[in-house]
């Protein structure tokens, strides 16, 4: 399969008042055409930012750097804002956290649907937009569309606002689409709704998914491959079953061990990673985390990990489990 | 394709319909939307339901009391002034000067106003310096000494009143419109616009902006009430629009001399800017309510 995007070293600092931090740091990955890419992590820890770097859209302080960002033989560190513009939306799509505020308030659905059509398709005339708006209902699953198209979107609820976010982020049949925990803020029901739909639109429209998300639980199954970030780096990545069935990085293990279960016994305890993340402007010597591992050892704090290449898997660790 | 016109016609219809019935369960609004029109009427039939001409001098019938004080004629409703002229159809003809002031005061000041508040809060760093500095120097002056100077400058005459008034408007709609696009422009669907690709002006225009619209339809009615206000006070310092222009706020500098002896020459005018910005304001904070859907229901 081709590479669609491809990332070497990536690095992002961002300019504060209190100096120079960095985020994101000695990133590499790559997302091949048609599959699915897992990236997990707990809150802070450089997913989002990733993706941001990848649209394009990091706050104006942001410092990226890297070796390669080549998304679909285009080197996104060299090209204009105008290209940019035309890359958001009609080749990378984009879903969010919260679909309920994702959606303009003063438009219809139409209305929406119709000016990301617009931007990229100016050329349609009136009769294809409402036929192709309409497809794009019928193919996020929203039942009866036709009534659904002068909905404003405090009519709609949680699991159909981001159906139409879904339906905003095809549009244009993008090639990669990045889902920044699309489930998050959705009742567990719907969340399994989005996610089957998330995946069949995958091979409907034959895209790329990158899926973030802090919940392995939701990204084992539809993911191909996954990667675990802590404090700005990858530190395990690997195929899906293998990194589940056998974490050889520490952090992946308390991840996995962190997921509540229907088998525990009500007083047992859930079992939670101890400590915080390190502070970014003060990052510690070593692996960055060398103060929660349950199973650390004299010399992790002295040299960074490099990422290694064991049992199939690439980790970031000396003493893998 | 009939179909769809009678469609598209259901839905405007049902639009409408539905904005009615937002709007009229505020019945301050009905009554204000109700003296609105009526001036607007009044302005568009100026020439044929006034009784006599704006500027007509009747000779020696002069300061006459309306109908119904003593002394009061069937020929002049509302009474005479100094010069010998019909109260009433100089009122009338009033109407259409304050509107057309009003008006283009609101045109000019809400666009320009609106777009360097657009620009201010979206660009934010040096652009929001540079336009919010001259801003603060606009403010820095009481607004209608500032009209005064920008009428002296530029000198006196309807076409200079309102760029003076308009200019001294600006400040309140960049202001407020400013502090919603910072407030907005940090909301989800604006980035979520952004990864849909559209460009810096088209987020401006077509995600922000609307979202402002319900405090800018506020402020765009009590600009015009407050257009209003200022050309009269204007016209009223001799520095608007100039006599014998049938202006309202002319009407009562020229009367005030007699403010004692015919308490009507002032009162009438008085009254008509009174009823129209208050009918303004009513009708405004209406459209808000009526407007905006984060509102309804």
């Amino acid at each position: 399969m081709n590479i669609l995007l491809r990332v070497r070293n990536l690095s992002i600092k961002f300019q504060t008042k209190k100096g120079i931090i960095e985020a994101v740091r000695d990133v590499n990955f790559d997302v091949l055409e048609g599959e699915t890419l897992g990236v997990v992590g707990e809150s802070g820890c450089g997913k989002s930012i990733t993706n941001m770097a990848i649209m394009g859209l990091l706050a104006e302080n942001a410092i990226i750097t890297a070796d390669e960002l080549v998304f679909n033989g285009k080197d996104l560190l060299k090209i204009s804002d105008k290209e940019w513009q035309q890359i958001r939306g009609k080749e990378i799509g984009m879903i969010f956290q919260d679909p309920m505020s994702s959606l303009n308030p003063c438009y219809t659905v139409e209305q929406q649907l119709e000016e990301v059509l617009d931007i990229h398709e100016p050329e349609l005339s009136k009769e294809e937009k409402s036929k192709r708006v309409l497809d794009l209902l019928y193919n996020v699953g929203i039942p009866a569309p036709k009534d659904r198209l002068k909905a404003y979107p405090h009519e709609l609820s949680g699991g159909m606002s981001q159906r139409i976010m879904i339906a905003m982020a095809i549009a244009c049949n993008p090639k990669l689409l990045i889902a920044d925990e699309p489930t998050t803020a959705l009742d567990v029901t719907v969340q399994q709704q989005i996610i089957d739909l998330i995946e069949s639109l995958k091979d409907k429209f034959n895209m790329s998914v990158i899926f973030v998300s802090h919940d392995l639980s939701v990204v084992k199954d539809i993911t191909d491959r996954i990667q675990v970030m802590y404090a700005g780096e990858i530190i395990e990545t690997g195929l899906t079953d293998l990194v589940i069935k056998s974490p050889k990085h520490p952090y992946t293990k308390g991840l996995l061990d962190s997921i509540p279960s229907f088998q525990t016994t009500k007083n047992k305890e859930l079992f939670s990673i101890s400590g915080i993340v390190p502070d970014l402007n003060q990052r510690p010597k070593g692996c960055q985390f060398y103060a929660r591992c349950f199973n650390k050892q004299d010399d992790c704090n002295i040299v960074t990990p490099k990422i290694a290449n064991i049992d199939d898997r690439d980790v970031r660790c000396i003493h893998t489990l | 394709m009939s179909t769809q016109i009678i469609e598209e016609k259901i839905t405007f219809k049902t639009q409408a319909k539905e904005f009615w019935e937002h709007f009229s369960e505020n019945k301050g609004a009905v009554v204000g939307l109700g003296l609105v029109l009526s001036f607007v009427v009044l302005a568009l039939l100026a020439p044929l339901i006034s009784p006599h001409g704006a500027s007509e001098v009747f000779p020696g019938m002069l300061r006459l009391p309306p109908i119904w004080a003593d002394g009061g004629t069937t020929q002049f409703l509302l009474g005479t002034d100094d010069l010998g002229r019909d109260v009433l159809s100089r009122l009338i003809w009033g109407a259409q000067i304050s509107l057309f002031v009003g008006v283009s005061i609101v045109v000019i000041s809400t666009v320009t106003g609106t777009l360097l508040g657009l620009m201010a809060g979206y660009f934010g760093g040096k652009v929001d310096t540079v336009i919010m500095r001259m801003i603060d120097i606009l403010m820095a002056y009481p607004s209608i000494l500032l009209a005064i100077i920008v009428v002296s400058v530029i000198g006196p005459g309807l076409t200079n009143a309102i760029i003076a008034v308009a200019l001294v408007n600006i400040p309140s709609f960049t202001r407020l419109v400013r502090a919603n696009v910072l407030e907005i422009k940090e909301r989800q669907f604006v980035m979520a616009a952004q990864t849909f690709g559209a460009g810096p002006w088209r987020i401006m225009i077509k995600e922000i902006l609307p979202n402002c619209m319900a405090t800018l339809i506020v402020q765009t009615t009590l600009g015009l009430s407050e257009g209003i206000l200022s050309t009269a006070a204007l016209g009223f310092l001799g520095l608007g629009v100039q006599p014998p222009t049938p202006e309202w706020g002319i009407m009562l500098s020229d009367a005030r001399p007699y403010i004692q002896s015919s308490p009507w020459l002032v009162t009438f005018p008085g009254l008509c800017i009174l009823a129209v910005v208050l009918g303004l304001n009513l009708f405004g904070d209406g459209l808000r309510d009526a407007l905006d859907p984060k509102l309804k229901r």
